[in-house]
Formats: structure tokens, C-alpha cells, sequence
């Protein structure tokens, strides 16, 4: 078991970013522990966003919206409130979008044979562009007088001085991780990222698995949009701009394969925890926070010329074990 | 001959296929028996693929019949070809390398723990049959969970043989199996072939156009060129040196070997 464990790349993303915490933790001091809850709720928010973007890369696809969706999903959110519809009513309705943006990107990629990168690059600048229009650049709040309502305060609010979401993405690991693993739908989305070929052959419907992929991709981003738009009672134009870029990153660093077929939800998600480590020492040691971009790509290229030197197919026999 | 007393498991009668203008097969008839190997032979564009795709529903033919157990039968999906019993293995084995031996062996048709709705994968058990199965027809390897992009091709070739019968093959239709393979790997292949062989109760047409690979494992031969039957038979009927000569679509060696010679001297 303990070999398995240390054979696996996520073992490695887990001891990097525990030796990143325990670093940052010695060079800044206290004030580290006292950043920690808001440090996990950044974590969980993105990381909500990457565990969707992992399945739909091992997939073989990518969806590059997600970080638009997330923006465009928690106004609407806000809008419906505004418009004095009941929070949970709402909250339905804008997961019921987010789910109906997810399965159009996947149906247009399966029926038309469309390269889900350039796809989702358009759907990135028609979703930033509705919440720019519609907002005319200024941010929509949540009045007052239902910030207290026991919807919002699941999603948004703190148990215990741990915000919610950190319990909800666990929640959400925990959930994927088995169904990527153990069970039919993960099979397919494994088989139809390897081979999509082999997938067909065998009876695989591989429209639906797609279908299925970037529904889940663009509903979790929705979904962490909502959470986070709970917790700052807010959305800007530049709410999660960037964020699909970020969520890549994370899924790189946590060992799934660009080429579709091997990867795990949870390395993914200790991709974001590496990253987001990473943005609040910057933060914190008083670094100008424009030099988190230029981390973030550093990092990245490291990890891309790493796995050049790695075979995929190394990669694979780690997933399997 | 023990087949002669035996019932053929696929029989095609006079089956012809056009393309528009083109005719890709002009009327092949040929009988295919349990327990044998079948070796289905011919150069590049002689109508063995087009042959393969109407017995595994990919095709129907313009005219023609196919009988299985001597029903008449009209397939017009691969799925249909399945259900009565016929299992393609194409070059490509519809394998995905990255997963394990397991999951493609039982990939499409996996089997669940609880209610299948749910979809929970019994990989346990899928493991064991996997390995089982593969045992049966001479591959030992040590876990199920092997990815099958570390494996041979010649146990590739044993993994995708394997899955078909298990999945109810009585005619197994081998397309080129040794083709890609290096000579030990082509060997491997061809002990699998026997293996099945030796089952007694399984059919298998192999597709190949490597005649000594055909010489050591066919039980009847059926040679094609441009669409048509030149040669068929058993191994009894048909000789050593004939094999070539109707290999090569025909041409007489001695003509060719004149005009090899006469290129050379010119």
C-alpha cells in the first residue's frame, strides 16, 4: 500500500506542497497559520473548478470557459436574487444553466467534431463578454437582508472557522475519485480519453461520455462561482478571469496527462493546494502579487519539460497501481 | 476428413459486393467448420477485407447469402454479427493502451457489484475471469491490473482472442494477426491459434497473407484474387507448391521470373 502510494505522481504533488506549507510556514510565522482558513476556502473554490476540469482532460478534451462560466453563472445568481426569487429557487436555476452551457460545449464537440480547445477559447470570450455587457463593469451584491438566508450561509458560511466549501470540495473529491475509479462512468471517460477508437468499438457511447464530461466541468465551475459569490455576497467583471488557465495548471501539476486517459480528481485538487500555497506567500511576504503570474508559469513549464522526460506510458502504470 | 460428416458454422453462397461500378467480391462461396482453422488468403486488394466487414455486420452484401448453423442470416450492424456468434479481432484490437488488462478485457461490458444503475465496477471479478481467460489459451500474467500498452503484441493479440470468446465467439475471425509482429512475437500468435484450435468447438477464419503462417496452422484454405475464388480446399487437397503459385494471385512463377530477368538484362 505505502509503496503504491509513493509510486504514484499525486504522492509527489502531496509531499511538495506539505514541504511548500511547512517552508512558508517557517519563513513567514504566525501569520501563516492565522491565513490558513482563507488560504483552504481559495484552495476549495478552485479546487471545485479543477476536479471538473480534470475529468474533462482525461477525457481528452479540454474545456477552457470554465473560469468565464464561473463568472457568468454566479451573476445570473445574483441577478435572479435581485430580482426577489428565492435563493434556493436560484441557486437551482443557475446550476440548471451551468449544466445546459456544459452539455451544449460537449454535444458541439461530439456531433460536429469540433477541437474542444478552440470551442471552449470562443465560449471563454462570449461568457466574459454577456457578464461585461450585462454588468456594464460594475459589480452586482447581494442585498443585506438575505445574506442571512440558510442557503447562503451553507455555501458561504464558516463551521467551526473553516468556511464551508473546504467540507463541500472534499465532499466533491471524495465523490468523483469513486466514480473516476471504480465505477462505469469513469471506465468509459478513461477509455474514451485513451482510445477513442478502441471506446467506439466496443460499444462505448462515446457523444454522451462527452456530453457527460463537460457537463460536470461547466456545472462544478457554476457551482464554485455560486459558493464564492455566497461568500463575498459579490461579482465583478473580473470575477475568475483567468481561472480556466489556473485549473489547467492544477491538473498538470497533479499528474493527469494533456493527452487524455491517465489522471486522478484528487491530484488535480493537490495541484490547486501547490498553486494556491504558492499565490498567498507571495502575498503575504509582501511580494507584488503580479509575480504569482509569472510563479504560476514558471512552474508549470517545469512540470511540462519534467513530464517530457517522463513516458506516458510511466505515467499510466502509476494511475493503474 | 472429420469435417465432412460435420455441419459448417458459417457458410457464404455465391456472395457478390459492389461498390458502384467497382466489384469488390464476385460471388465467393466458402464453408467455415468448428474445430478448424480456416485461412483466408490473398494479396492487397483481393477482397479479404471487404469479405471480413460482411461477415461482421459492417457490410451487406448485394446478392448473396451467409448462413450461420445453417440459418440464413441478414446482419445490418456489427452488434448483430456478435449475436449470432461471430467475434472480429480487427489489427487494431480495439484496445485502449493506458488501461489495464482487466478493464479492457470486460471494456463496454463491465460487470457491477450492487444495483447496475449506480454502475460500481466488480473489479475483483472481472480481474479473476480476466486472468482465467487468458490462461485458457496460454498467456500467464502475473496481475489483471497490467496495463496493456506494457504488454507484447503477440499478448495483445492473446488479450483481444480471449475477450471475443469469452464474449460468445464461435467463429473467430483473425484479421492479418501476425502481421505487425516481430517473428517471436508472430509465433506466440500462432500457438495462440492452435490453442483455440485444439478447443475443438470453435471456428476460426484467419486472415493472413503470410502462406507458411497458413501452411502451419490451417485445417482448408480459400485463396482470392481481384474478387474471386482461385483456390480452395484442405491441407490435403492442396499442394505445397500450389500454395505459392495461387498466393501470387495466380501468375505462373516461371513467367514472372522471365520478366524479372528480363528487366535485369535490359
Amino acid at each position: 500500500m505505502l509503496k503504491n502510494l509513493t509510486s504514484r505522481p499525486e504522492a509527489v504533488v502531496a509531499a511538495t506542497a506539505l514541504a511548500l506549507f511547512l517552508v512558508f510556514w517557517g519563513l513567514i510565522g504566525e501569520a501563516w497559520l492565522n491565513d490558513l482558513p482563507s488560504l483552504l476556502r481559495d484552495v476549495s473554490w478552485l479546487g471545485i473548478v479543477a476536479i471538473g476540469s480534470a475529468i474533462v482532460i482525461v477525457s481528452g478534451e479540454f474545456d477552457l470557459s470554465v473560469g468565464s462560466v464561473y463568472a457568468f453563472v454566479s451573476m445570473i445568481f445574483l441577478m435572479l436574487m435581485q430580482s426577489g426569487i428565492s435563493p434556493a429557487l436560484a441557486f437551482l436555476l443557475s446550476m440548471a444553466l451551468a449544466c445546459s452551457i456544459g452539455a451544449l460545449s460537449g454535444y458541439l464537440v461530439w456531433r460536429f467534431k469540433l477541437p474542444s480547445l478552440l470551442l471552449t477559447l470562443g465560449f471563454l470570450f462570449v461568457y466574459r463578454g454577456l457578464v461585461e455587457w450585462i454588468t456594464e463593469g460594475f459589480p452586482l451584491s447581494i442585498a443585506e437582508e438575505i445574506q442571512s438566508n440558510w442557503l447562503l450561509q451553507l455555501l458561504g458560511g464558516k463551521t467551526l472557522g473553516l468556511h464551508n466549501s473546504i467540507g463541500i470540495c472534499l465532499v466533491l473529491v471524495l465523490f468523483y475519485a469513486v466514480a473516476m475509479t471504480k465505477a462505469r462512468f469513469g471506465n468509459h471517460v478513461h477509455a474514451v480519453g485513451d482510445s477513442e477508437v478502441a471506446a467506439s468499438a466496443n460499444g462505448i457511447p462515446v457523444g454522451l461520455v462527452k456530453v457527460k464530461v463537460f457537463t460536470i466541468g461547466a456545472m462544478l465551475a457554476g457551482f464554485a462561482g455560486v459558493i464564492s459569490a455566497a461568500n463575498l455576497s459579490s461579482v465583478s467583471t473580473t470575477t475568475a478571469s483567468a481561472m480556466e488557465f489556473e485549473a489547467i495548471a492544477a491538473v498538470v501539476i497533479g499528474g493527469v496527462s494533456l493527452l487524455g486517459g491517465a489522471g486522478t480528481v484528487w491530484g488535480a485538487v493537490l495541484g490547486v493546494f501547490t498553486l494556491i500555497t504558492l499565490k498567498h506567500a507571495l502575498i503575504l511576504m509582501g511580494v507584488n502579487i503580479f509575480a504569482y503570474q509569472i510563479v504560476l508559469g514558471v512552474v508549470l513549464v517545469g512540470v511540462v519539460a519534467l513530464k517530457g522526460v517522463v513516458p506516458k506510458l510511466l505515467a499510466a502504470e502509476w494511475v493503474s497501481k | 476428413m472429420k469435417a465432412e460428416s460435420m455441419t459448417p458454422v458459417v457458410e457464404l453462397k455465391k456472395v457478390v459486393k459492389k461498390f458502384g461500378p467497382f466489384t469488390a467480391l464476385n460471388g465467393v462461396s466458402l464453408s467455415v467448420y468448428p474445430g478448424e482453422v480456416h485461412a483466408l488468403l490473398g494479396d492487397n486488394g483481393a477482397g479479404k477485407s471487404t469479405l471480413i466487414k460482411i461477415l461482421s455486420g459492417v457490410f451487406r452484401p448485394t446478392t448473396g447469402e451467409i448462413l450461420v448453423d445453417e440459418q440464413e442470416v441478414g446482419f445490418s450492424s456489427p452488434r448483430d454479427s456478435a449475436a449470432v456468434g461471430i467475434g472480429t479481432v480487427y489489427q487494431d484490437l480495439a484496445m485502449a493502451p493506458l488501461m489495464p488488462v482487466s478493464r479492457n478485457f470486460f471494456l463496454g461490458r463491465e460487470l457491477y457489484v450492487g444495483p447496475r444503475w449506480l454502475g460500481i465496477l466488480d473489479d475483483k471479478k472481472m480481474e479473476q475471469i480476466a486472468l482465467d481467460e487468458m490462461r485458457k489459451i496460454g498467456i500467464n500474467l502475473k496481475s489483471a491490473r497490467q496495463i496493456v500498452g506494457t504488454m507484447s503484441g503477440g499478448q495483445r493479440q492473446t488479450l483481444a482472442i480471449a475477450r471475443a470468446i469469452y464474449f460468445g465467439a464461435k467463429v473467430l475471425i483473425l484479421d492479418e494477426p501476425t502481421s505487425a509482429l516481430g517473428q517471436k512475437q508472430q509465433l506466440e500468435v500462432l500457438k495462440t491459434i492452435m490453442r483455440v484450435r485444439a478447443r475443438g468447438n470453435i471456428a476460426i477464419i484467419f486472415i493472413t497473407h503470410n502462406e507458411v503462417h497458413a501452411q502451419l496452422t490451417a485445417d482448408r484454405f480459400t485463396f482470392l484474387s481481384l474478387g474471386e475464388v482461385i483456390g480452395q480446399g484442405t491441407k490435403a487437397d492442396i499442394a505445397h507448391d500450389q500454395i505459392r503459385h495461387l498466393m501470387a494471385g495466380g501468375v505462373e512463377m516461371a513467367d514472372l521470373e522471365q520478366e524479372l530477368a528480363g528487366i535485369a538484362g535490359g
